[in-house]
């Protein structure tokens, strides 16, 4: 078949050659730096048994509440010193990094999944469904977390399994409400009506033609919530309704230590000092998003 | 012959709710419209906002059903067709080259949607026919792989129209699709469509607000107003001598770059009517010039003034006698 | 010359490059004159309207070897000065009405505090101001209408108070950019004369920006035609529309349908290959280069020369003006 009214094969007629997600993130500073952090703690996470010097559970009376290297009175071999017990206290932060990660990952996943379920079908049937999301995400609003989570596990019995599943059911509302307006904005372009012309199914609307497009402020949704959620099993962990003894997760250890901290500081600073730093590099990761994804068309 | 797409007296209300506690009220969108297109030809429709034509399009599109009224495909109702064989019958080109493709979907992907979708022909074959069809409307292969945001408006345009004949259907609706485009860029785009229309020999419903661009694509048209058809037949003969008294309006407010200087006085009174307090009688009798006493009393029913296929909704049409 | 521009260039910081969006533009206008910038997209014709009026963001840089209002320097102005002066001198108006007017204020409101920033007139001279602009421009019920807001009000009559509110203070120098593109054909005619009145009761000038040759026909005195940030074409609109010498803006009048031409459905218009483009090439060459079907080698070497068309037009282009013609005859009988 010829080209009909064809352009001729010009050398200037191009396509626009915009830079992709990546050529910008490269260049962006906090991106970068807030992702060197992550990528950090996330393969110590992964490679924790080859990195920790000891074994965390290990119990040592003889080395008990030895301080970190900058004092003078430090061992050699427990680097950052050890707590009560004579745990090694540097491989038991390494160890809860996994703690940390698996949290902030599980919760996060599974609040998405939920979230972004209920707020496509929110946003692109309106009607009656939509009317039944809203007022189920209107009620999960109107609940204090923190007391309901601290309810479910005293009455279910703490454990990590348990907090991430009970963080996983109460974080997704922030996914379902910015889903939900996403969707119908996204409703009204000439695409999803030329999907529904064409005779797509449901399934194929929501998760190929919306759902894709609306990626960039569900990145952003993901990170704040992955921060809540570190937070949150630290605090029930402080509480003693998270993550039970003799588990290295940071909050616990921050509880741990409440005792000792005026003597032995390290033991309240260096958990303490983990969940900032983890904290921190999530939320500018989210920072960093928001700016990479505003602005431009698709 | 059979008529491959009817519509017989399409009428279609909305109800607007006014303010939040206020009573809902009834727009007619679409008052007793009807039509018919044979196959391989190009049916213009030009109207100004409020006359219709969008609804009329989602209707023929099957987005949404009408209030009252049939469309027939190839005599039958529409109803009876399959959803799927309905969907790849008629097929829509929109206004919009920056909403109207997936941002998150190649080229290639966009245009064996169709295809994909309803599962016809092999991978290899949906391939070829992707490449062929791309090469049809003069986009180059390596714009295959790439995403719409990489494409100027012209050649998206030239995405959709392939995404709408890939799958040979027999009706293509086109909802102002060169109303966004750059002046240059819409020759190209209406040129294409000329070809592809005698290349597939496939018919088009072709919506613009622009008679010029109607004119030069459309073998009948029908101008529409409020809801309502005022004039319809052979583009050529409507041009030479419009019946209805809004189609000369229309006509004479449209310039071109040949025209001397000066602003015409189109001989409209008052402004437009609000769609939801139609004018009694002719709805156009408000700004008609040529209105008289019994406008504004009886609605005027679209009739026949001598042959050739035209109709016009006019108690004193333009024209004395055959 | 009410106004005198010469070499205005604008350009934006993209990306860490320099975007030349209007490079080298020349403009005039006198009292009660009407100049048509016509252009497509991308071509500069909204950065030299809003480099007249000082409003470009604020990344963006202009400089011009000359930029006068009358008497006044423009380039040279505080942005107090400007502030004064915009509004006042010189005033515009924009293509869609409803993002162009705050929706909540009501329009009187709103068109008395236009009045009232430039003028030192009281509350009830700004409302008798404002009704009577609000009548010259066609608005029946003015004093009813003063109280409605924005979005009680159609899109054309909308467009009128805008027009209006660039009326009220009686300026020398009005610029329209495509402000009647989003209105229906009907409409349009309607705003296009009371622009024209309004123009001819004030002697004021106007730019008029479109990309819609038909209404430059209608309306034009003087035709500007933009490509890539350049004035490829400027002359009188007898002889730009007419006689035109450019390819570009020959291209541009042969691909508008025209009324009466050929059989409908059958026949092709004559268009231009390629699209406009997305970013401008460098300056040794035609910026139409890669779209010209009569392009030489030379086009790709030096600049156009600006030369004088037998029509009195000048235009930018190698072509010599007398071969314009019989190249062009010969070039499009064949393609």
């Amino acid at each position: 078949m010829t080209a009909l009214s064809a352009a001729p094969a010009l050398p200037e007629e191009e396509l626009v050659r915009r830079p992709g997600f990546w050529a910008k993130a490269r260049r962006h500073r906090t991106f970068v730096f807030s992702g060197i952090i992550l990528l950090a703690i996330l393969l110590i996470a992964v490679f924790a048994p080859l990195l920790a010097p000891h074994d965390p559970f290990m119990q040592s009376i003889a080395l008990r509440l030895k301080p970190p290297f900058w004092h003078d009175k430090t061992v050699a071999e427990h680097l950052l010193g050890t707590d009560q017990l004579g745990r090694d206290y540097l491989s038991r932060l390494i160890y809860g990094a996994r703690i940390s990660m698996a949290i902030g990952i599980g919760a996060t996943l599974m609040s998405a999944l939920i979230g972004i379920t209920l707020g496509l079908l929110a946003g692109y049937y309106s009607g009656w469904i939509d009317t039944a999301i809203s007022t189920v995400i209107t009620t999960r609003l109107s609940m204090p977390i923190i007391l309901i989570a601290l309810a479910v596990v005293a009455i279910v019995g703490p454990s990590l399994t348990v907090v991430i599943v009970v963080l996983g059911l109460l974080l997704w509302d922030q996914f379902a409400v910015v889903t939900r307006v996403a969707t119908q904005q996204v409703c009204t372009r000439d695409y999803v009506t030329s999907a529904r012309v064409l005779g797509c199914s449901v399934g194929h609307i929501l998760f190929r033609e919306i759902l894709p497009n609306i990626r960039a402020p569900l990145m952003v949704v993901a990170t704040v919530e992955m921060a809540h959620a570190v937070l949150l099993e630290a605090a029930l962990s402080f509480l003693g309704l998270g993550v039970q003894a003799p588990l290295p997760s940071w909050g616990l250890m921050l509880s741990e230590a409440k005792t000792a901290m005026f003597f032995s500081p390290w033991l309240i600073v260096l958990p303490g000092a983990c969940l900032f730093i983890l904290a921190l590099a999530i939320n500018l990761m989210g920072d960093a998003m928001r700016d990479l994804t505003a602005g431009g068309r698709g | 012959m059979t008529m491959l797409l009817e519509a017989r007296d399409l009428t279609h209300v909305y109800t607007i709710r006014q303010g939040l506690l206020g009573r809902p009220a009834p727009l007619r969108a679409l008052n007793n419209v009807s039509l018919s297109i044979k196959r391989g030809e190009i049916l213009g429709i030009v109207g100004e906002s409020g006359c219709g034509k969008s609804t009329l399009a989602r209707i023929l599109l099957g987005l949404e059903a009408p209030t009252s009224g049939t469309v027939l495909l190839k005599g039958r109702p529409v109803g009876d067709y399959p959803r799927r064989e309905r969907a790849l019958a008629v097929q829509p080109v929109f206004q919009d080259p920056y909403g109207s493709l997936n941002p998150s979907m190649s080229v290639e992907e966009l245009i064996a949607l169709p295809l994909h979708v309803h599962g016809i022909g092999s991978r290899a074959e949906r391939h070829r026919r992707t490449a062929t069809m791309a090469d049809q409307v003069g986009l180059p292969r390596r714009a295959l792989a790439a995403r719409p945001g990489e494409l100027s408006g012209g050649q998206r345009q030239r995405v959709a129209i392939a995404r709408a004949l890939v799958a040979g259907p027999r009706l293509v609706i086109c909802d102002e699709p060169t109303s966004a485009l750059d002046v240059s860029v819409q020759a190209q785009i209406l040129n294409l469509l000329l070809d592809l229309r005698a290349e597939h020999d496939v018919a088009m419903l072709f919506i613009s607000h622009n008679l010029s661009v109607i004119e030069h694509m459309a073998d009948r048209m029908m101008v529409m107003y409020l809801g309502r058809v005022v004039e319809t037949g052979p583009t050529r003969a409507i041009f030479a001598r419009p019946h209805h008294p809004y189609t000369t309006v229309l006509r004479d407010a449209v310039f071109s770059p040949q025209d001397d200087g000066g602003v015409p006085d189109l001989g409209l009174r008052g402004n437009f009517p609000n769609a939801m307090d139609v004018p009694s009688g002719c709805v156009f009798h408000p700004r008609c010039g040529f209105a008289h006493p019994n406008c504004s009393e009886v609605e005027p029913m679209l009739k026949s003034h001598g042959g050739d296929d035209r109709a016009c909704a006019c108690h004193y049409p333009l024209t004395a006698g055959p | 010359m009410l106004l005198d521009v010469h070499d205005l260039h604008v350009t934006l910081p993209d990306q860490g490059r320099k975007l030349r969006a209007v490079r080298g533009v020349d403009l005039s206008v006198a009292a009660g004159e009407t100049l048509c910038l016509v252009g497509e997209s991308g071509c500069g014709k909204s950065m030299t309207a809003l480099a007249l009026m000082g409003l470009l963001p604020r990344r963006a840089e202009r400089r011009a070897a000359r930029l006068r209002l009358g008497l006044t320097d423009l380039g040279g102005l505080s942005d107090s000065a400007m502030s004064a002066l915009r509004g006042r001198r010189m005033s515009m108006i924009f293509q869609e009405p409803m993002t162009a007017l705050n929706p909540v204020f009501p329009i009187g409101d709103q068109l008395c505090s236009v009045y009232r920033r430039h003028t030192r007139a009281n509350g009830a001279a700004a409302r008798a101001r404002a009704i009577e602009v609000l009548e010259s421009v066609g608005l029946t019920n003015a004093a009813l209408r003063m109280r409605q807001y924005p979005h009680q009000l159609s899109g054309g009559l909308r467009q009128r108070v805008l027009i209006a509110m660039a009326l009220i203070c009686e300026p020398e120098l009005m610029i329209c950019d495509e402000p009647t593109t989003a209105l229906d054909v009907t409409t349009q005619a309607q705003i296009l004369h009371i622009l024209k009145e309004a123009q001819a009761a004030r002697n004021m000038g106007m730019i008029f920006i479109t990309h819609d040759l038909g209404v430059v026909a209608r309306i034009a005195d003087r035709v500007a035609v933009m490509y890539a940030g350049r004035v490829v074409e400027e002359g009188t609109r007898e002889a730009v529309l007419r006689h035109p010498a450019h390819p570009y803006t020959r291209g541009l009048i042969a691909s508008v349908p025209k009324p009466g031409g050929g059989e409908p459905g059958q026949t092709r218009l004559a268009s231009i290959a390629g699209n406009v483009p997305a970013f401008h090439q460098e300056d040794a060459r035609c910026p139409f280069l890669s779209r010209c079907l009569q392009r030489m080698d030379v086009c790709a070497e030096t600049p156009p020369p600006v030369r004088q068309a037998p029509a009195g037009q000048s235009f930018a282009c190698h072509l010599l003006p007398g071969w314009v013609e019989s190249r062009a005859a010969g070039v499009e009988k064949r393609a």
